[in-house]
């Protein structure tokens, strides 16, 4: 076990309960040797990463509660978009996904990123998993290769100027299961595409999206004042 | 230095980062060795704390599922950004709050800038997670030295910015017990007004600061100390 896993495990059983934890509780949760916890224990307590309280509980200290709010400013995103996904998952039923392209920092995206996702109401329907994807066919990468630089130097797909005339993207996968999602963009104030919205489902609920799906999706997107 | 320091050394630098670092940049940010970089750097992407995509290191999911745990833990920090954010809102400076670390021996703890909503306008202070300032003369430094008792003739060297004087020192924390707050200005351009948070049994557990540029804050208590001490009085600790 490395020395990361170790110490991450510690914050992570903190994470879990807000009363905080004696020493043995950790123990217990963590799984670990009790003097590794003693010592693990003692370096966070001085990083000040942990504070002892109240009953001997430990809890997360001011530098956990910077790395939060570290997390929180680069998340900033996900901070605005959470309500919106809410927002949108509400009205339509169907799960509702934020994705953003990571790779633009060296140049064009390659890779699509799923950072956040709010569920749907019906008993069947999709649930992503959060992390990367390679830039495809699916509604979010159509979003972002098509409101992303025009300049762009290789093929454009021609039904890229479509999703950007209409402002969505619609693709159905019929490999796995009939799936149809449509996608969005969402622009930071330079007018770059910050992220993409997608509500995915399965097609048989999916039907009529232009008249369904997309004027909910569209109202929840306009409510984003400032990302 | 042990694996732990190590460890959270890296992730901090993570996630304080503002575009994803590559690992020599991760590196040279952490002062730790390439190879020992690399190790950690490897674990972490294991454990889902990071994710390397282009050589870029990128916050993991499961730093951010950690983090948002965290942050719902405790009522106290919402009820704090909302306060924030309302600050930063009405004084249209930026917000931001500290806290004191703990004291293995006795000596002076450490303050962290711990959350802060900035300014909207585009030339503000900005706010640093994790930023540990100087407790002279930073204005919620001075909340806490008054608050604490704790006299000039004890800070020690790193503790304060020259030039200092222990005399004027003593009578300014002793003029912040009596007024409420405190104010520092000519920080590197920065001016900042700072008010304690007390628990029930009134004692300091938290500074809260609304903090600016000089050109716009030429006098901190009448400009925000009407707006900082309501603030403040509507906190709620549990």
């Amino acid at each position: 076990v490395s020395s990361a896993a170790r110490v991450l495990r510690i914050l992570e059983c903190l994470a879990d309960h807000d009363q905080g934890l004696t020493q043995a509780q950790i123990t217990t949760a963590a799984g670990l040797p009790r003097s590794t916890i003693q010592y693990l224990l003692s370096d966070l307590r001085e990083l000040d990463f942990i504070e002892l309280g109240d009953r001997r509980r430990y809890s997360p200290g001011p530098a956990a509660w910077a790395l939060i709010a570290s997390m929180e400013r680069r998340n900033g995103l996900l901070a605005a978009l959470k309500p919106v996904l809410e927002r949108v998952s509400a009205s339509t039923g169907e799960t509702s996904i934020l994705s953003v392209a990571h790779a633009r920092l060296d140049g064009y995206p390659e890779t699509i990123h799923i950072v956040d996702w709010a569920s749907g109401t019906h008993a069947v329907q999709l649930i992503p998993t959060l992390g990367p994807q390679p830039l495809g066919t699916d509604a979010a990468s159509q979003v972002f290769l098509a409101f992303d630089d025009p300049e762009r130097p290789g093929p454009r797909a021609a039904d890229l100027d479509q999703v950007r005339a209409r402002g969505w993207a619609i693709h159905r996968e019929t490999s796995e299961v009939n799936l149809t999602s449509i996608a969005a963009p969402v622009f930071d104030a330079l007018g770059h595409v910050a992220a993409a919205v997608t509500v995915a489902g399965p097609s048989t609920r999916m039907r009529d999206v232009q008249s369904t799906i997309w004027p909910a999706l569209s109202a929840a997107l306009r409510s984003v004042d400032d990302v | 230095v042990n694996g732990s320091a190590r460890v959270l050394t890296v992730v901090e630098a993570i996630a304080s980062a503002d575009a994803a670092p590559v690992r020599s940049e991760l590196a040279a940010a952490t002062g730790l060795a390439p190879s020992t970089l690399a190790d950690i750097v490897s674990d972490l992407n294991e454990l889902g704390y990071v994710r390397i995509v282009n050589h870029r290191v990128f916050a993991g999911p499961a730093l951010a599922r950690l983090t948002t745990k965290m942050s719902g833990l405790s009522s106290l920090r919402s009820q704090l950004r909302a306060a924030l954010r309302d600050l930063a809102e009405h004084s249209g400076e930026t917000a931001q709050l500290s806290v004191i670390g703990h004291t293995a021996d006795g000596t002076l703890p450490a303050m962290f800038a711990i959350d802060g909503v900035e300014s909207r306008q585009s030339v503000r202070c900005v706010f640093r997670p994790g930023d540990r300032p100087r407790f002279w003369p930073s204005a919620p430094g001075k909340v806490f030295l008054a608050l604490l008792r704790i006299p000039a003739s004890r800070l020690p060297k790193e503790a304060v910015e020259q030039p200092f004087e222990p005399g004027a020192v003593d009578a300014e924390l002793a003029d912040i017990r009596a007024n409420g707050y405190a104010v520092s200005k000519y920080m590197r351009g920065m001016s900042a007004i700072a008010a304690p948070l007390l628990n029930a049994d009134g004692r300091v557990i938290a500074a809260i600061a609304i903090a600016g540029p000089d050109e716009r804050m030429p006098d901190p208590a009448a400009q925000f100390w009407p707006l900082l001490k309501s603030t403040v009085e509507q906190i709620r600790l549990t």
